[in-house]
């Protein structure tokens, strides 16, 4: 096993404890997602186990056949932030779909709200507000589409 | 009663020729009810969509050419459009050969026809090569996975029936930025019988290109991954 300095305890316990603070007091504020904080709550855990049982790690290591225990670290902190890139593009792509049918709607919404806009389709427009009053209370996220597909 | 013409324009600071476009196009169908969607201009697009007699819808922000179109479709689809075409407001596309577009869709011999400027029959201005070679490349890409003859796949002038129309406005994953080759592709696996008809075609007169340097730099891998991604039933998910 190999020897945890007293200062680097303590550098992972303040980390960790800092991570767990911030991550605390964001979700208080809930100014972050919930599963974010809770991502980060779990790291600043495992950080301060760490400066508890410094050498737990290199246990977990030898258990798991992996010989020099820095490796294991490495490919853990890789696979968390890959896990992290992936979850944030997800969420990235999700918003982005919704910010732009919130823009398409809005769009659609204020014209017909401003009948100098498009006086020639004036119809097209009331019948703009009676479909997205429908799809608004009837209907999940997504784009309402008008009455169904005639071919 | 012979159906009305929607015209869907696209429109990103086009304040310069926007007028003249909306005015040739009404000079050659009176009737048809112009649609100009005003992506986020920062000039006096919408305004002078407005004064020319065109219905216009702003986005709140730039969105992008495929949002702005989708939009545009959208709008003509509730309202009940039957035929619909789709050109850019720069004044590269031809009023005069909207005609000849709507052809096969009218008679029912299409659901969609793309104006080609690569057709023997095509009047165009001088193609930029590196522009052209891309464009080639894609259209004998799209050709071979298609296992129909494609020539241009980047034209915006386009002529959708209902079918199309409703494929298109139901479409989740609608491309944002630009809407070519792929979408073809998934009309074409959709079922929908797809042609391309000789067009003419001007070089922009003005505003906005939508391909800047890098992103012409980065429309062919995006592309392409686009094209694998309705390849791999992505873009089937309908809401």
């Amino acid at each position: 096993m190999g020897h945890v300095s007293t200062e680097a305890r303590l550098l992972t316990g303040f980390c960790g404890l800092a991570l767990l603070v911030w991550s605390l007091l964001k979700l208080r504020r809930r100014s972050a997602l919930v599963p974010t904080c809770s991502l980060f709550l779990t790291v600043g855990l495992i950080f301060i186990s760490f400066a508890i049982y410094p050498n737990a790690f290199d246990r977990v290591s030898y258990l798991l056949g992996v010989k020099y225990p820095p490796v294991l670290y490495l490919i853990g902190c890789t696979f968390v932030l890959i896990l992290m890139i992936v979850h944030l593009a997800g969420r990235l792509a999700s918003t982005d779909e919704r910010c732009r049918r919130l823009a398409q709607e809005l769009a659609l919404l204020q014209v017909a709200w401003q009948p100098a806009a498009g006086v020639e389709d004036a119809n097209g427009a009331a019948r703009d507000i009676a479909l997205l009053q429908s799809a608004v209370l009837g209907a999940e996220a997504g784009l309402p589409t008008s009455k169904q597909p005639t071919g | 009663m012979a159906p009305s013409l929607h015209i869907v324009m696209p429109a990103h600071n086009e304040g310069a020729v926007i007028a003249k476009v909306i005015g040739r196009i009404q000079d050659n169908f009176p009737n048809a009810h112009v649609i100009v969607v005003n992506d986020g201009s920062s000039d006096n697009t919408a305004e002078e969509a407005l004064r020319s007699g065109a219905y216009t819808i702003t986005l709140p922000f730039n969105c992008g050419y495929g949002v702005a179109l989708q939009t545009g479709l959208l709008h003509v689809y509730r309202c009940g459009a039957s035929v619909v075409v789709t050109m850019d407001a720069d004044g590269q596309h031809e009023p005069e050969t909207i005609r000849r577009l709507m052809e096969p869709v009218a008679n029912g011999a299409a659901d969609v026809s793309l104006g080609s400027r690569f057709l023997p029959a095509s009047v165009t201005y001088r193609v930029p090569a590196l522009r052209r070679i891309t464009a080639t490349c894609l259209a004998k890409l799209l050709s071979l996975l298609s296992g129909q003859q494609f020539t241009d796949t980047t034209t915006g002038f386009q002529c959708l029936n209902r079918k199309a129309l409703r494929l298109l406005t139901s479409l989740k994953d609608f491309p944002e930025r630009a809407p070519d080759a792929d979408l073809i592709l998934y009309l074409v696996m959709q079922g929908l019988r797809v042609r391309e008809v000789p067009v003419t075609m001007h070089a922009d007169q003005g505003g906005q290109s939508m391909h800047g340097p890098i992103k012409s730099l980065l429309y062919v891998p995006n592309m392409c991954t686009s094209i694998l991604s309705v390849l791999l039933g992505y873009a089937g998910s309908h809401k």
